[in-house]
């Protein structure tokens, strides 16, 4: 096996690896401050992609202009997407919420089956010249997906870290009545997180484009690998599902390259009950 | 002595006789009839995901994935070696239930609730993937086709309504095997730990152990639920273990209502009717059906049955702290202790 080979797949690996890990940092932000398992998280990501499509080929927008307006329309529709599917159901059992979600996840998927049809659709690139680095073949907007991705973490870090909103947010996920009790507008959190975590997918759907093509059946296994990432980070632990996504992107590669292609879906959830049996609360989860 | 009927097997039983008279008058085609066997098998399988999530409080979101590995080892059992269904209604819920066994040891061991939901569903996915790809001994994605149907005295139960009754009637013994189930000393013991884990222990209920043996035994039922599926329809693929069936158990149960027996009965019913009305929509009627789910989860949160149930305790004029009150409470508490 040469060098360039592995060259290669690590570099594949970072490109799926960094999308794993946006989509599962907005997963993983959900579910560590609401306890809620929002099913629909990988159709929010689908849309990302479709409405992008149609930005860029059918309204006519430039890849940029397209990326930053589906980003904030559906930003601002995980406010609608707390409001109606979530909020509602949160006195009730948290299996409610996910029916609820499971529900929402059915009209999207199914509503974007109507509207665009089950074939893939490419979207222009904004650039993409091939550069051999090493032996390694780089597209550019593979590059740009990579940074985007990096990018959006650290300020996904910064924002918990430091603003007084990521302080509220991180003292509601720690103990909501807490965090009412010394003045803490829960319900105004509970919008923002829908906001960012939406916010977060679409712009998964968005940079997905940049290397493969829109389809309306790409959210549910997107899902998937983002629960075994989320469960192998660690329940709700953002800055561990950051570091798994990668991972796990990158092994998969590598896996994918020298075992066994045919079984490479399977390994992520290998790599998943294999952790949960060393390690039930997760690598970076406390007990 | 005045035998007392618990208030459930009224309405129960109320539908069940319309179940059993409306299809020989309404469902004239077999296309119909063969949507009464769906409605039987999902109810099985509800009842059975019920059994988990209404009992033991807990999730499974692999359950499909037994349901599918119950219809894949009868199937099997079949074509292979030609062995019998009968054998096989045996061996795939002896088959589903020690897997089941094996992953709720594994599952169960440390996670619960959310955490559970999200490791079953990997260990789903995971059986989905294997189904999907190995392909000498599950067919791959086309699966097996040409299951035979059971027979009784050298007579296939090939017609539709012929199954439908034979379905029912096992419907029936599994709803009373379980609502025996539940108030014995193991049901009462599983149900101590869904009120409270760390008081059960307490008393001395091997918590993890009990959990174990309910969920294996779940698998098992929904294993059973699988093999009724793949000897009518005579046909198995990877699709049975996926996401799918997943959900639609999830909606059979939690429309229904969970933790009443014939909540999920009733869920299976309204699941398979109401898709089949909206069929009519055509590509429109999985968005519709999105939206009605989404109504009905807002306006009856509780599921279809207890909400049935509570309108039917109004007009009867009692109050609902019968059931919802601190008095019941109380009484698993004792429920509890009694389990030891």
């Amino acid at each position: 096996m040469s060098w360039d080979v592995i060259g290669q797949q690590l570099w594949n690996g970072l490109l799926n690896g960094s999308i794993y890990v946006i989509f599962a940092a907005g997963l993983s932000l959900v579910f560590g401050v609401m306890r809620v398992i929002n099913m629909a998280h990988g159709e929010l990501t689908m849309l990302g992609a479709m409405l992008l499509f149609t930005a860029t080929d059918l309204v006519g927008l430039g890849y940029f202009t397209g990326a930053a307006l589906v980003v904030v329309v559906m930003a601002l529709a995980g406010f609608l997407v707390n409001r109606v599917t979530v909020r509602p159901f949160l006195g009730h059992s948290e299996l409610v919420v996910i029916l609820s979600t499971v529900a929402l996840s059915f009209m999207l998927l199914n509503g974007s089956l109507v509207v665009w049809g089950s074939g893939p659709k490419g979207v222009d690139k904004p650039f993409n010249e091939i550069v051999q680095v090493g032996g390694v073949y780089v597209t550019t907007a593979s590059v740009l997906l990579v940074g985007v991705c990096f990018a959006a973490v650290l300020g996904l870090y910064l924002m918990l870290t430091f603003t007084k909103l990521g302080k509220k947010t991180r003292a509601t996920g720690q103990n909501l009545l807490g965090a009412r009790l010394i003045g803490i507008n829960t319900t105004a959190v509970y919008d923002t997180t829908l906001i960012v975590a939406s916010g977060l997918a679409a712009l998964a759907g968005v940079l997905i484009v940049l290397v493969s093509s829109a389809s309306p059946n790409l959210g549910q296994p997107l899902l998937i690998t983002g629960f075994a990432v989320v469960i192998v980070a660690g329940m709700g632990n953002v800055a561990g599902a950051v570091a798994v996504g990668l991972f796990m992107g990158v092994t998969e590669a590598l896996f994918g390259q020298f075992v066994s292609t045919y079984y490479r879906q399977g390994y992520l959830y290998v790599v998943m009950i294999i952790v949960l049996l060393l390690r039930p609360q997760g690598l970076f989860g406390r007990k | 002595m005045r035998l007392r009927i618990p208030p459930g097997w009224w309405l129960g039983g109320l539908v069940l006789l319309v179940v059993v008279l409306v299809p020989l008058f309404l469902f004239t085609n077999t296309y119909n009839r063969g949507l009464l066997v769906l409605i039987v098998i999902y109810a099985i399988a509800g009842l059975s995901l019920d059994y988990i999530m209404g009992e033991m409080g807990q999730f499974s979101f692999g359950h499909a994935a037994f349901w599918g590995f119950g219809a894949y080892v009868s199937a099997k059992l079949a074509l292979d070696l030609g062995i019998s269904p009968w054998i096989g209604f045996l061996a795939a819920p002896a088959a589903a239930g020690l897997v089941g066994l094996l992953i709720g040891y594994i599952a169960l061991r440390r996670t619960r609730n959310l955490e559970l939901a999200i490791v079953t569903l990997g260990f789903g996915v995971l059986a989905w993937t294997v189904a999907l790809r190995w392909r000498p001994v599950t067919g791959g994605p086309s699966g097996l086709r040409q299951v035979p149907p059971p027979s009784l005295f050298g007579w296939e139960i090939r017609s539709e309504l012929a199954y439908f009754y034979f379905a029912l009637l096992l419907l029936l013994g599994i709803v009373f095997l379980l609502s025996r189930l539940r108030t014995s000393r193991f049901g009462r013991g599983v149900r101590s730990i869904h009120e409270n884990e760390d008081l059960a222990k307490s008393i001395g209920v091997a918590a993890t152990k009990y959990y174990v043996l309910a969920f294996s035994f779940a698998c098992a039922l929904v294993g059973f639920s699988g093999a009724l599926y793949a000897h009518h329809f005579r046909f198995v693929n990877p699709n049975l273990l996926g996401l799918d069936y997943m959900f639609i158990f999830l909606i059979v149960v939690l429309v229904g209502g969970t933790g009443t027996l014939w909540g999920p009965v009733m869920g299976a019913a309204i699941f398979v009717l109401v898709s089949e009305w909206l069929r009519a929509l055509q590509e429109y009627r999985f968005v519709i059906f999105g939206v009605v789910l989404l109504l009905v989860v807002l306006f009856m949160p509780i599921g279809v049955f207890p909400a049935l149930q509570k309108v039917a305790r109004r007009i009867r004029g009692r109050s609902d702290e019968d059931t919802d009150g601190a008095p019941a409470s109380e009484d698993r508490a004792l429920e509890a202790d009694r389990a030891r």
